[in-house]
């Protein structure tokens, strides 16, 4: 992998920094009627930097996010986040790779949110053996929801970063 | 990525197949109307402690685990999880249940109360037909 500019490095930095705060105001939430359920605000910085930079960034945030979620909720959180996040990293990079446009950001939204549920419900598998399965399509009708959501933000996200990254790119031109 | 659109057609697909699956996993669930049920509860994936509900007179405490003293309440009508020294507390927020399927689960004590139909093992109606 070739090192990242400045540019992409401060840019990750931030939208892992944003995750972090998503994350701990997610916690302030009240609790939502399907147990363990969340909202996942925190996979909004992921998806953004998976679209707007590379697979190698959106990694960093989602370790970012598991490392917050290991240190403020404990070690089972920590596990679930990493899991749920890098499974959702891999599978929106793969859909935003190779689908040729033919999905928009709010089916890459909802697919994230599925595979993130679904990295989760690998490891209380692994944890506990079965019986994890009753809440699964509770689960899954709410990743639907803000994963919908989360892709609608991410639209108008990412537009808007384009744009900052062509002015930035313009102004480094003229400089030199 | 910048030509993409915000909703396209095969969102739509996605997102109607995964609601379409849920909700008739749902439904098929709810469907199951079994009155005979058991609970099971699951250590680390090792069965530590059975009941029949249809067995329980007054509802009565146990604890299931020492390390993070879980406590359960089994009730006629169901169980639930009274006390748990977790961080994250599900298990004691998930409430009681009550329907065949229902679980709660404690993922740092590694506990999974479940409540299943009350099937008859091979042994009991065996020993049946010895009678």
């Amino acid at each position: 992998m070739r090192t990242a500019d400045t540019y992409t490095f401060a840019r990750t930095a931030m939208l892992a920094s944003t995750a972090a705060v998503l994350s701990v105001i997610e916690g302030m939430l009240p609790e939502l009627p399907v147990p363990g359920a969340r909202l996942g605000l925190a996979n909004l910085p992921v998806m953004t930097a998976v679209s707007t930079m590379s697979l190698g960034s959106g990694l960093c945030v989602a370790l970012f996010k598991a490392f917050i979620a290991l240190i403020t909720r404990g070690p089972v959180a920590g596990a679930m986040s990493l899991s749920g996040s890098v499974l959702s990293t891999l599978v929106m990079w793969a859909v935003i790779s190779f689908d040729r446009n033919k999905l928009g950001f709010v089916g890459i939204g909802v697919l994230g949110a599925v595979s993130h549920n679904m990295g989760q419900f690998a490891v209380s598998l692994f944890i506990i053996g079965a019986a994890v399965d009753f809440y699964l399509p509770y689960l899954i009708i709410m990743a639907v929801f803000t994963g919908a959501f989360i892709g609608f933000v991410n639209s108008i996200i990412v537009p808007v970063l384009f744009r900052a990254n062509k002015k930035y790119l313009k102004n480094k031109g003229e400089q030199r | 990525m910048q030509d993409r659109k915000c909703v396209a057609l095969y969102d739509v697909v996605i997102i109607l197949l995964l609601t379409i699956a849920s909700v008739a996993f749902i439904i098929v669930r709810a469907s199951d109307n079994t009155s005979d049920l058991q609970i099971e509860v699951r250590k680390d994936g090792q069965t530590v402690y059975t009941a029949h509900l249809n067995d329980v007179d007054k509802a009565y405490k146990i604890q299931v685990d020492e390390e993070y003293g879980i406590e359960l309440l089994i009730e006629q009508d169901g169980v639930s999880v009274l006390r748990s020294n977790c961080s994250d507390k599900i298990c004691v927020n998930t409430g009681k249940i009550s329907r065949s399927g229902q679980t709660i689960v404690c993922l740092p004590a590694r506990v999974a109360v479940e409540i299943k139909p009350n099937i008859i093992n091979d042994n009991d109606v065996l020993d049946g037909v010895v009678q």
